[in-house]
């Protein structure tokens, strides 16, 4: 046997001796890292200023669809404009959103759409040139343009990421107080133990080691169990409810959320059982 | 090797457990404290394993004044001394073995010395067939035996041993007392701290009385 054996066999001593606590400090942990990402999803989901503008035209119900064709390819050949979409059947919207053709934060309005409709995304150079001239079109009823919405998100911008950031903050300060008395509560159950082993001359790092790899191990675990829970969101959201929620995030999540947890516990480890074994005599 | 100079142990509001208490003990001695319940048997082996600090007076180890050790030099220390516990004081979720080679585990012995080692004391305490067994399946002489091994597998220069009969029956008492003599020949210094006067004159060893936290007689 050498030191990394007797470690290794003293965390799972430590585990099979209480392992209710175990599970449900772990539980906790992956419960609170999971809620924790959607003000992270609200950040993410945020309009971003861009060059480029989305334009929606609305036409009257009563627009014959050879009109909507003819001006459909009138525009295609302008050269300020990137993109022309004709309202879209449903499941397509659904795959143009999974691809990131159409943003997830305007899938309500697709759906919502009256027919015949179209959305341009326009040069936002060109935007008022653009709207001007479809204005002037016989049976357009109404012009939209992206940039209203996001005025007025704007305002909210900076409250919404401040309630946002705060509520993390919240979070994470819990799961690292919840570490640092979980750690301080093995600390005392084991306190005959490490009694023992400082009688023997261990040093603190000798004596800590099984309880950091507690505190990691508690941390880890958690990380892993949100980002499970995560992916049952997901599948739930999409395929029952049918909410999408950006994929992008869920890669960013799958590796955050472990090292977050792995980061909070073994500092929040350290600080805890240094600061008992400084203070033990 | 070691020195009390004028050693107080004072615990408030009104006990002295050691008064005034000098003495010298050289290299290879086998010790016996002896004395009543409460004449500061266990208080001196305690100040020797650093459990305890003197409240006055000097203890000097090897030529070195104890009140200036650092806790790393309280932790070196205690890596190159053995203590025997009354209660044994072994870890009840280690098996004989890893309770034996737990010493050599802190001060980073080398793996392949630790399984010769650990090999040789569980010969040397006829436990060799119960290295795999936990502390609480053992009998009381065979707990004892085990923590013994744990002192001496660092090989100490120092055993402390505090009432390490005191819960057996003399056939076992005298069974470890022999262990301890043995250890003794092979060149540790050995002090017991003990109320069983009837081990003196069978294994014979230098003796301090001690009656109220003083030293009666050598």
């Amino acid at each position: 046997m050498n030191r990394k054996k007797y470690w290794i066999d003293t965390l799972k001593n430590y585990i099979s001796q209480d392992k209710k606590r175990f599970l449900l400090i772990i539980l906790i942990t992956g419960l609170a890292l999971y809620i924790s990402f959607f003000p992270f999803i609200l950040i993410a989901d945020f309009p971003k200023e861009s060059d480029n503008k989305t334009i929606y035209v609305y036409f009257a119900p009563e627009t014959p669809e050879s009109f909507l064709e003819s001006i459909l390819g009138e525009f295609k050949k302008d050269k300020h404009i990137l993109k022309i979409l004709k309202k879209l059947p449903k499941d397509k919207i659904k795959t143009f959103i999974n691809q990131g053709i159409i943003p997830v934060k305007h899938y309500k309005n697709f759906i919502k759409l009256i027919p015949p409709t179209i959305i341009i995304n326009v040069k936002d150079s060109s935007e008022n040139e653009i709207i001007n001239r479809l204005r002037k079109i016989n049976f357009v009823e109404m012009v939209k343009t992206q940039r209203t919405g996001e005025d007025k998100l704007s305002k909210f911008k900076s409250i919404i990421k401040f309630v946002s950031f705060s509520i993390i903050l919240i979070i994470i300060t819990s799961i690292f107080i919840l570490i640092i008395f979980t750690l301080k509560i093995s600390f005392y159950i084991h306190k005959d133990e490490i009694n023992i082993l400082k009688l023997l001359g261990a040093s603190n790092t000798f004596i800590a080691v099984p309880l950091l790899l507690e505190g990691i191990f508690i941390g880890l675990t958690g990380g892993f169990l949100s980002v499970i829970l995560w992916k049952i969101t997901l599948f739930i959201s999409q395929n029952i409810i049918g909410i999408y929620i950006p994929l992008n995030l869920t890669a960013t999540i799958l590796f955050a959320a472990p090292i977050a947890g792995l980061t909070i516990s073994f500092i929040g480890s350290s600080v805890s059982i240094y600061n008992q074994l400084n203070n033990d005599k | 090797m070691i020195q009390f100079f004028h050693v107080s142990k004072f615990y408030p509001p009104s006990i002295y457990a050691l008064k005034d208490l000098s003495l010298s003990i050289e290299k290879g001695e086998f010790i016996y404290l002896t004395g009543v319940s409460g004449a500061g048997k266990s208080t001196l082996i305690s100040l020797l394993h650093f459990s305890e600090k003197p409240t006055g007076g000097k203890i000097v180890i090897k030529g070195k004044d104890t009140s200036e050790f650092s806790k790393k030099d309280i932790q070196q220390y205690r890596q190159n001394i053995g203590v025997v516990f009354q209660d044994f004081k072994l870890l009840q979720n280690k098996t004989v073995y890893e309770n034996i080679i737990l010493p050599m585990l802190i001060n980073g012995t080398e793996k392949n010395e630790i399984e010769i080692r650990a090999n040789a004391l569980l010969n040397f305490i006829g436990l060799f067939s119960q290295r795999n067994s936990y502390p609480y399946q053992l009998s009381g002489g065979e707990q004892q035996r085990v923590s013994i091994a744990r002192a001496i597998s660092n090989n100490p220069f120092l055993l402390l041993a505090d009432e390490p009969t005191g819960n057996l029956d003399e056939g076992l008492a005298i069974e470890i007392m022999t262990l301890l003599r043995e250890i003794n020949i092979k060149g540790t210094t050995v002090i017991i701290a003990t109320h069983k006067t009837q081990f003196i004159n069978k294994f014979d060893g230098k003796v301090f009385h001690l009656e109220k936290g003083k030293l009666e007689n050598e």
